[in-house]
């Protein structure tokens, strides 16, 4: 253990007093930063501040309602025309509504890809009146607009954020084709689904990219210049040297990887245009386990290729298309359906499902969860065998 | 006086009546076979998928004397010292150290050496002193005997005006001798130098030229490797001569060098070997 100490002594001195192992280390971090704000001042100046003035948004609605208002109309409509008429991007622009029979939806729905309307609403029978009796049925709404019209994906976006206001949204369902989780009632949602997709493939690409450009030159670089020679001569065992290194290497990159994350994390609501998120702490403590878990894994597969590979060009040569792999199995839980329990033994494979389901739905991934990092445990200590097995192996460590 | 591969010489150890301790050393029929690939055979020009680098080798230096391990690139010199430092491990033969086979207690056997090849690099990122102090913490060097030691050899060669300039910042004299240091750190009782005096300018060379002589006279079992003659006959008390991985002769220096010149008798063998082929 001393030489353990010893040569992890070395490692971090190693890293943390060369400024070019700091720039490699944070400036991934501060880059995306800075990107993701430029990015999302853009995107905010270019589409979500865009002004619409002097546009008339056409509205048909079912006249089944079950109006509670004097008027007749139901409470969304006129939700919709105070909005329109307060917003400071909708100068000039007005509301104009007309009702039809709900019998007679396909015909509007018809009218609507005609472009003859931008919002076709469809209630369920006597809607207003079960959502005031906050009934136990959940009574439904279902909004169709045309996507190809800029006015008419606007308007929807607009009626989209009214709705879980105005109605509250646990006894409402809503569709237009997708429905909205009636347990998750605000803009919280949106950022929940937007995070699950981006989270897995963003931090797992960070992490990965940190560890790549300090796990070649810690081993493959050592290898290359003769120096790991040096060591080996030592009278120090092999997992004392394997296991230091691994350990300033997951120290290392997980710091990278913070640094990066904190990038995301501050940029992120920029991005989403002020869109913010809360997460209890168990679902932050759960992440931070992932990213442990997933961490030391790439740590260790970036250790294997390194010690296998003569060079640092070599080892960064195998690590790039293996990066390429990574990031499509990061990018499948948002693609495809991977929430059986099976693909909690394929590695990686299990962590962006994880990390998914953990901002989807945190309850359903307790199982999943453990089953990922009990898993990843298994692997992670099968790589860590091997490695110190090649460190024993003259044909692999002095191939040079 | 010519002995092949039959284990001890018949010559008398020379300087033995110097020796403080009486450590001993024997390298019996060593062998080491690598692995061609096929771009390896066809650069060789064999259709043999084994190249035989070492081949049935024998000798056993001794405490208080120079063994200096004599051949052409190529001849096996590298591959035995690497065997005796094990960073190789011999296809078959021994090693062994006061009776015991070396990889029995490999770690232990590593503390008792010294190391120094061409191909033993210093991190180019620290200073000789850092390198110094970390390599022999390794050895398990308490950190007073550090300190002293340090000063030691530091001293000795020249090293303390440079110790904290960084390595990548020394010329190749320079870090040959921070190595050649460092190689000492742990007071090794068995010394394997591969082309010691390598990169050093001449006089650095006669430092440590004259420094291998003091170890020498301390009792350490000393092997170097070589290709210049003029060092070899300078240093060495036996001799032995490699070519194409055999050990072709082996003997006290004086008595090999009897009628004629070092040189003249290596030559004498290498014709006889390659049949007057120049390689």
């Amino acid at each position: 253990m001393k030489n353990f100490r010893t040569i992890l002594g070395k490692e971090f001195r190693r890293v943390f007093t060369d400024y070019r192992m700091y720039l490699a280390l944070f400036l991934p971090g501060f880059l995306i930063f800075f990107v993701y704000t430029i990015i999302g001042n853009v995107v905010s100046d270019t589409i979500v501040n865009r002004t619409y003035e002097e546009v008339t948004y056409r509205v048909a609605y079912s006249d089944n309602h079950g109006s509670i208002l004097p008027n007749g109309e139901p409470s969304l409509l006129n939700a919709i025309t105070s909005y329109v008429n307060a917003s400071e991007t909708e100068k000039g622009c007005k509301v104009e509504s007309e009702s039809f029979p709900v019998s007679e939806l396909s015909s509007y729905q018809d009218k609507l890809i005609n472009g003859e309307f931008d919002i076709v609403i469809a209630f369920d029978d006597n809607f207003e009146a079960l959502v005031a009796a906050s009934s136990a049925v959940h009574p439904n709404i279902s909004i169709y607009y045309n996507g190809n019209s800029d006015n008419a994906t606007h308007l929807y976006q607009v009626v989209s954020s009214i709705v879980p206001t105005l109605y509250n949204t646990y006894t409402v369902n809503m569709e237009n084709g997708e429905d909205i989780d009636p347990n998750i009632s605000s803009g919280d949602s949106t950022a929940r689904q937007v995070m699950s997709m981006i989270f897995p493939m963003i931090t797992i690409t960070l992490l990965l990219s940190s560890v790549m450009s300090l796990c070649p030159e810690s081993i493959a670089g050592e290898k290359e210049r003769g120096t790991l020679t040096s060591l080996l001569i030592t009278p120090t065992r092999r997992s004392d040297i394997v296991l230091a290194k691994i350990t300033c290497l997951s120290v290392t990159s997980l710091l990278s990887g913070l640094v990066s994350f904190l990038g995301v994390a501050l940029s992120l609501p920029k991005m989403m245009n002020g869109l913010s998120f809360t997460f209890p702490i168990e679902t932050i403590i759960a992440l931070f386990f992932l990213i442990l878990s997933v961490l030391i894994f790439f740590v260790l597969i970036a250790s294997l290729v390194s010690v296998l590979a003569k060079s640092v060009k070599e080892a960064t040569g195998y690590l790039g298309p293996l990066m390429g792999v990574l990031i499509f199995l990061c990018i499948l839980p948002s693609i495809a359906d991977m929430s059986a329990l099976g693909w909690a033994f394929v590695p990686l494979l299990n962590i962006a499902t994880s990390m998914s389901l953990l901002f989807t739905s945190p309850a359903a991934s307790v199982v999943f969860f453990v089953c990922t990092i009990l898993s990843n445990l298994v692997y992670s200590g099968l790589l860590l065998l091997a490695i110190s097995k090649l460190f024993n192996n003259e044909k692999v460590v002095y191939s040079n | 006086m010519i002995v092949n591969n039959e284990g001890r010489s018949l010559l008398l150890p020379a300087q033995m009546s110097n020796a403080k301790t009486m450590n001993e050393l024997n390298i019996q029929h060593l062998c080491k076979e690598f692995d061609l690939n096929s771009k390896q055979q066809k650069s060789r020009k064999t259709d043999s998928k084994v190249l035989k680098a070492v081949d049935d080798v024998s000798f056993s230096p001794r405490p208080g004397e120079i063994y200096g391990l004599l051949g052409p690139n190529g001849a096996g010199k590298t591959t035995t010292l690497r065997m005796i430092a094990t960073i190789l491990t011999p296809t078959s033969g021994s090693i062994s150290f006061n009776g015991k086979d070396i990889h029995q207690n490999v770690n232990d056997y590593r503390r008792k050496i010294g190391f120094l090849t061409s191909e033993l690099k210093l991190d180019a990122f620290f200073t000789p002193d850092y390198t110094f102090q970390y390599m022999s913490r390794l050895y398990g060097v308490d950190e007073e005997t550090i300190t002293k030691r340090k000063a030691l050899l530091f001293g000795k060669m020249g090293i303390e005006e440079f110790k904290d300039v960084k390595i990548k910042n020394l010329s190749t004299g320079m870090k040959q001798k921070v190595s050649l240091a460092i190689s000492l750190a742990n007071d090794p009782d068995v010394i394997i130098f591969d082309e010691p005096t390598n990169g050093l300018d001449i006089i650095a060379a006669k430092a440590v030229e004259d420094y291998l002589l003091d170890l020498k006279s301390e009792g350490k079992i000393i092997i170097i490797s070589t290709h210049i003659f003029s060092l070899v006959e300078k240093l060495a008390d036996r001799v032995g001569i490699l070519i194409d991985g055999h050990m072709q002769l082996e003997g006290s220096l004086k008595e090999i060098t009897e009628e004629t010149s070092l040189e003249n008798v290596f030559f004498g063998l290498y014709d006889r070997v390659k049949g007057g082929r120049v390689e």
